[in-house]
């Protein structure tokens, strides 16, 4: 009996470790530029954290498991506050860290693999326990971290644990031309000269989701598996959708550019884009990651999940009916997909947002906080890319200066 | 008392009355003595330093107008 219970706590070591290396390729979607490397690390995100789950309810069809939230092991924290010292992730020890919690859990295979055989209620955990294993390439090089990865029985509050990245790399096909301040994004129309390169745009703003999830996922311990596995599949579902914008973009730029005038700014850029792979405008501040690194979990799921998600999904709607897409059929499959995405990160929003702040009344007054200092978190990010400092740009907004508007409003702005 | 101190990534401290929504924004060389203060102890600092005009300060219309004027900066879609 002593045996059994002892499998069963190393099986949910197991679960914990693979949950910290799944939190680590969450951290390896904020360090990658280029849009398919992020794909591919937000891939490696879901997967993980999905083997992790199926593992514990594995376990949880026999047993009787005692939830436990998931948290970082404190010397892996630790590890990880020191590569992010310097700003953005230092990607040498990222990947030193990746590559000792993965020996750490080949090591916890191999030791749980012949004891379960012996065990016939835990030999039907061999199958998953080889799935798990598939993830991992031998690195010779590389010595196990040696963290303790089983949970403290008395669990702590959810809260901030890490700060992200203070900085986060670009895509290098785009280039940062104009403000925000100056001219709004491009907005998607009918025509080709406006869909090219709001689709572009919306590829960045794509990435901007991916991050925000990836960043809530390593900076929150203490929340159920379950949010961290909403955030993985969000992440997984926004480098898609960038993947796919990108690359409808570019499938897009012959048609684009025989519409424009050769001294057009725009024909310039992307014959620069075709001969160097990059010059595709986009905002000087960028996607904006700033706003949402300085915004809170809760802010975030108010800005993000329920400002902005829930009420696209009515434009994604207005997108798949309209001229460009009818002539697009493509285009207008793929945005059915966006959509159905969509609406499960608004529920997401929802779901965590009431999980954190259950009472109604505290929740609706955290709203109203929250938007009011969206511009805050905004000039926040201006002020990281601009010359001018956050309590002079507040101040000359606060005072009467506008932003371009936008042909979306999606805020509510008060009366 | 219910007051957000937050650090922000461009070494401003942003220190939050969510009673009076009143904002106090302390520069990057003040922030050090903001650093480590909550609740009322902060806001009394915030409170005491932006009479002095060492702060800014931002009270609640200020901070509609400003959300109105920021309405049309997009996130996402």
């Amino acid at each position: 009996m002593t045996q059994l219970a002892e499998r069963i706590a190393e099986i949910d070591e197991l679960v914990s470790a693979l949950v910290s290396g799944a939190r680590l390729a969450a951290l390896a979607v904020l360090d990658a530029a280029a849009i398919k490397t992020k794909r591919r690390r937000a891939r490696e995100f879901v997967q993980r954290i999905e083997t992790a789950a199926r593992i514990g309810a594995g376990l949880e069809t026999y047993f009787l498991v005692k939830e436990t939230p998931v948290a970082w092991p404190p010397a892996l924290r630790a590890d990880i506050e020191d590569a992010l010292a310097g700003g953005p992730v230092d990607s040498r020890k990222l990947e030193r860290l990746r590559q000792r919690v993965d020996l750490d859990i080949r090591s916890s295979l191999a030791g749980l693999e012949e004891a379960l055989a012996a065990e016939p209620l835990l030999a039907s955990m061999e199958a998953l326990l080889a799935e798990a294993n598939r993830f991992f390439e031998p690195a010779a090089a590389a010595e196990g971290g040696g963290y303790a990865y089983r949970r403290p029985d008395e669990p702590a509050s959810p809260g901030q644990v890490l700060t992200g990245p203070l900085a986060v790399a670009l895509d290098p096909a785009f280039e940062p031309t104009y403000s925000l301040l100056q001219r709004p994004v491009p907005t998607f129309g009918d025509t080709v000269a406006k869909a090219v390169p709001y689709f572009w745009g919306l590829a960045i703003r794509e990435s901007l989701a991916a991050d925000l999830c990836a960043l809530s996922a390593i900076e929150y311990d203490s929340m159920p598996l379950q949010f961290y596995r909403d955030m993985a599949k969000q992440c997984w579902d926004e480098m898609r959708h960038a993947s796919y914008f990108f690359d409808a973009a570019i499938d897009m730029l012959d048609e684009l550019e025989a519409g424009l005038d050769e001294d057009d700014p725009l024909s310039q850029n992307i014959r620069r884009f075709r001969t160097t792979g990059a010059g595709l405008p986009i905002p000087k501040e960028r996607n904006l990651y700033e706003a949402i690194l300085n915004a809170g979990l809760k802010e975030r799921l108010i800005l993000l999940h329920r400002d902005t998600e829930t009420p696209g999904i009515q434009r994604i709607k207005e997108k798949i009916h309209s001229g460009f897409c009818r002539e697009r059929p493509h285009i207008a499959e793929a945005l059915e997909i966006v959509l159905r995405d969509e609406v499960t990160h608004s529920r997401f929003g929802n779901r965590w947002l009431e999980y954190l702040v259950p009472d109604r009344d505290e929740r609706e007054a955290l709203i109203i906080d929250t938007e009011l200092l969206r511009g805050v978190y905004l000039l926040a990010s201006f002020a990281h890319h601009g010359e001018t400092p956050l309590s002079e740009l507040v101040a000359a907004y606060a005072g009467g200066k506008q932003a371009p508007q936008s042909a979306v409003q999606l805020h509510t702005v008060p009366a | 008392m219910s007051v957000l101190v937050q650090k922000v990534s461009t070494g401003d401290t942003i220190v939050f009355d969510k009673e009076s929504r009143d904002l106090f924004i302390f520069d990057e060389k003040s922030a050090g003595e903001i650093e480590g203060r909550e609740g009322a102890d902060a806001l009394k600092v915030a409170r005491d330093w932006s009479r002095e005009e060492r702060v800014r300060h931002f009270d609640r219309a200020d901070l509609s107008r400003l959300q109105a004027a920021l309405a049309g900066v997009v996130l996402l879609v």
